[in-house]
């Protein structure tokens, strides 16, 4: 497959995804009448509010206007902040990239060395102890955790701030809550990869040309290893969009997942679209990049044969 | 004088016993004692869960679990389990080298050639240019004879064929100049005529290079006329050892007696009555078949023949054997008749026996592995039940008598059904997988290479199943396999393939005759285990000399023996 054709695919997914969360925000109701209480507004002001935020005509009129002024670049109008949906979507980026960077530097910081140390040891007492760890961590809900470290931090020790966003200090609990969950589910990952990569025949072959331990491990074990966690990646930003919208509420984060959650309740459809098209776009761009990494990592993948 | 009858013995294993450590350690092999001496060609031979794979793993401290070691290895003049990390790195790289089954699997799939030779090369040269290293790699792989050695290092294990990737292995282990080469069956993974180009260069390297080899196989075939000593492992222990000559000649054990009558290559002399009057079965009309790899290819025409004008014929209770190599269209003749693959054109036609009117599926498979084709959690009886409930037996009783006649057609007794395939030997499983092709009471059986994957005791079993098949209920088989010596015993008729072309289709009592294509001659060539006696009886230098001629570049056959 070609680099051109998987561009197209990529956009195709994102026009299905934008086309689709379209469709489902409009089902669930005239959002006007949810943000204003029509008993309390008149008509013609409640029609006002309509064609400021472009919600006239049917449905299929909004998708034409709605489509038509994507591709102009113009994102709509945010209910909430009164202003353009792009500029309050944006606004929110750095937090969450900060967020988000650090939390996945924590999972591999954590995994790669704790998996790797697990597999190579296995069925060893460090071994077991990683494994029932890693259970406990990815069964923990975000929240719960969120709140027992504001309870030990904030409350009882009082060394961190509980809430908000500037110093290093407001990004150690959130960082830990998505890092420690992440790094449950990544350690599991490392361990079952390395632990399949070293039993594989061609480790027990340079072993037995008397390659030293540690040149076995990074030169055989660690490449083949790799591949399954290359492919496992998107996975795991995916997971930690997901977690940064709880753990971003009970830190009072200011970051995009945030955002999802108060564009939803205040039923803001022009930021809410925004977000999602911005996720889809980060998700397929992943993928993308993991394709064609995974291609220049594993010479098998590429058809051509030498002879 | 007793000094030098020290340095002689390469390899000394004493009174070795392994065992899976633990609570209750579970012992895999007990009380081997082997000499292996300067020159010697040693092989250790026994079915697959004698021990032998442990055994050599065991003498390179390469076993995949926690081991209770008892007794010595010494080799190379070292005392192996009581080597320190660094010492024992020193034995790896300059004591012992070693080849394994899958060359394949044994090669780093994400790397180089070049790159894991150079890896091994520098722990011999650690201060040596990096130009200089290559150099040496590239004359290893001459050693080896790989052509354009030079162009192979840059490219990986899953570009080139099997064979070649079994000679990099080989110039991988020899890297170090080795006093020792462990081969842990390196041709099980090969096609037939590549077993013999593998095992001709073994010995080669072992003539030129004064190597010791301690080669293990299930195969007593591959080594009588060429190892020097023969060791027979049974359920991890040691039942008989000597010179090979005694081993063949006189076995005193009777395991191994068994061993050498099942490997025995019996030559086509049967004179049986020809089947060819019988009506057809199956037939095959110039069919043709070409797979692509991509739309591009099929676009301009560039695609691979799995099958080019196969042209042959099927008859009534008459066994057909299908051989070739890897690649040359076998499986996808059998795809295509059981409708699993369209030919391009050309036709293949089923014929109906007589008074047939039942809309059953007359074609029946037999697949290669007997465990991966049965529901490791379903009862055997359940799984038959199920063949001929879906095919509309409502009646219990009637399917329960149905299934008691065919498995004692395949010679079983009738515990096997109460049984999971998990509780079925190797031999048993394989003839459910026949009960079950068997119980539509199919014209045609198709067997797609049912041998391959059973121990040489079972294979004989196996084809007593199927040749009584033939003789009391007159089914046809479509018998598909790489191996001359299962054609030898039970074919009448042997169709060869080479690229998707039949290359010969005759009786099977003509195809020794010395007469045939180059091609047939060669894979007759590469049979092993036949005596040195038998092949200049029945091959004339003619042929053989014309067989050469068709090798392809890189490829040498086995006549340095005759």
């Amino acid at each position: 497959m070609n680099t051109g054709f998987r561009l197209l695919r990529a956009l195709v997914s994102l026009w299905l995804i934008v086309t689709l969360v379209f469709v489902a925000l409009r089902a669930t109701g005239d959002p006007i009448t949810a943000i204003f209480d029509p008993d309390n507004f008149t008509a013609e002001a409640l029609e006002a509010y309509r064609r400021q935020w472009g919600y006239t005509g049917t449905v299929f009129d909004q998708y034409v206007v709605y489509i038509t002024s994507l591709l102009r670049g113009d994102f709509g109008f945010s209910s909430m902040g009164n202003r353009g949906a792009a500029a309050v979507v944006i606004e929110r980026i750095p937090a969450t990239l900060q967020l988000v960077g650090c939390s996945a530097f924590l999972m591999m910081a954590i995994g790669f060395p704790v998996g790797a140390y697990a597999a190579l040891h296995d069925g060893g007492r460090i071994d077991r102890f990683v494994m029932t760890f890693s259970t406990v961590g990815f069964a923990v809900p975000n929240f719960v955790m969120g709140l027992a470290f504001i309870l030990l931090f904030s409350v009882n020790l009082r060394l961190l701030p509980s809430n908000g966003y500037g110093t290093w200090q407001h990004l150690v609990m959130p960082v830990l809550t998505i890092g420690i969950s992440q790094s449950a589910i990544f350690t599991r990952f490392v361990r079952s990869a390395v632990l399949d990569a070293r039993n594989l025949q061609c480790v027990t072959s340079a072993t037995a040309r008397g390659v030293a331990p540690w040149e076995v491990f990074w030169r055989h074990v660690v490449p083949n290893a790799m591949l399954p966690l290359v492919t496992i990646t998107p996975l795991l930003v995916g997971a930690m969009v997901a977690a940064s919208a709880v753990v971003e509420s009970v830190f009072g984060w200011p970051g995009i997942g945030r955002l999802i959650v108060e564009s939803v309740a205040q039923r803001d459809l022009a930021v809410l679209q925004m977000i999602v098209m911005m996720i889809a776009a980060v998700m397929i761009t992943t993928n993308l990049v993991v394709d064609l990494a995974y291609a220049q990592l594993d010479p098998r993948t590429s058809r051509a044969r030498a002879h | 004088m007793a000094l030098e009858t020290e340095d002689d013995r390469v390899c000394r294993v004493e009174n070795l016993s392994v065992a899976i450590d633990g609570e209750q350690p579970v012992p895999l092999v007990d009380d081997i004692s082997i000499e292996i001496r300067k020159g010697d060609y040693f092989a250790l031979v026994g079915e697959s869960g004698s021990g032998k794979s442990i055994t050599c793993h065991a003498m390179m401290r390469l076993l995949p679990f926690r081991p209770r070691i008892g007794g010595k290895v010494i080799i190379d003049g070292k005392d192996v389990w009581s080597l320190n990390q660094r010492e024992l790195l020193d034995f790896r790289r300059r004591s012992v080298g070693m080849v394994f089954q899958d060359p394949l699997a044994a090669l780093n799939p994400v790397r180089t050639i070049g790159s894991q030779m150079l890896e091994t090369l520098r722990l011999h040269h650690p201060r040596v240019h990096i130009d200089d290293l290559r150099n040496r790699a590239v004359k290893a792989l001459m050693e080896v004879h790989i052509p354009e050695p030079a162009a192979r290092l840059g490219v990986y294990p899953h570009q080139l064929s099997g064979g070649l990737n079994q000679r990099v292995m080989i110039a991988l282990a020899l890297l170090g100049n080795p006093r020792l080469l462990i081969a842990d069956e390196p041709t099980t993974a090969l096609d037939m005529s590549v077993q013999a180009e593998v095992l001709d260069l073994i010995d080669e390297l072992r003539r030129k290079n004064d190597l010791t080899v301690l080669l293990v196989t299930h195969d007593l075939g591959i080594v009588r006329d060429r190892a020097t000593n023969i060791a027979v492992l049974q359920k991890g222990e040691m039942v008989e050892q000597g010179r090979a000559a005694e081993v063949v000649g006189a076995p005193r054990a009777a395991y191994s007696r068994e061993l050498f009558e099942a490997a025995s290559v019996d030559w086509p002399t049967r004179a049986e009555a020809s089947r060819r009057t019988a009506p057809f079965c199956l037939t095959f009309n110039n069919v043709n078949k070409t797979y692509f790899a991509s739309k591009k290819d099929r676009k301009s025409g560039v695609g691979i023949p799995a099958a080019k004008d196969m042209t042959f014929s099927v008859r009534r209770g008459e066994i057909v054997a299908l051989i070739g190599e890897s690649g040359s269209g076998k499986t996808t003749a059998a795809k295509m008749v059981m409708g699993l693959e369209t030919p391009d054109f050309g036709k293949i036609t089923v014929f109906r026996s007589p008074g047939d009117d039942r809309r059953a599926a007359r074609v029946q498979m037999v697949f290669q592995h007997p465990r991966d084709s049965l529901d490791p959690l379903m009862k055997v009886e359940d799984q038959l039940h199920e063949v001929l409930s879906v095919h509309g037996w409502r009646d219990r009783a009637q399917r329960v008598a149905h299934i008691r006649k065919v498995i004692a057609d395949v010679g079983l007794g009738e515990h096997v059904l109460q049984r999971r395939p998990t509780y079925l030997s190797g031999g048993e499983a394989q003839r459910v997988v026949i009960a079950r092709a068997l119980l539509l009471e199919p014209d045609l059986l198709i067997a797609d290479e049912p041998l391959s994957a059973v121990d040489v005791r079972i294979q004989k079993v196996i084809l007593d199943c199927l040749k009584r098949l033939r003789d009391q209920l007159g089914i046809s088989i479509l018998l598909i396999t790489h191996d001359l010596r299962v054609v030898f015993e039970i074919a009448d008729q042997v169709v060869v393939l080479r690229h998707g072309r039949v290359v010969e289709d005759i009786p099977v009592h003509q195809f020794t005759d010395g007469q045939r294509d180059a091609y047939t001659q060669m894979l007759i060539d590469a049979v092993p285990g036949k005596s040195v006696a038998e092949s200049q009886a029945e091959l004339p230098r003619e042929a053989a000399a014309a067989a050469d001629n068709v090798i392809e570049h890189g490829s040498f056959v086995g006549h340095a023996r005759i």
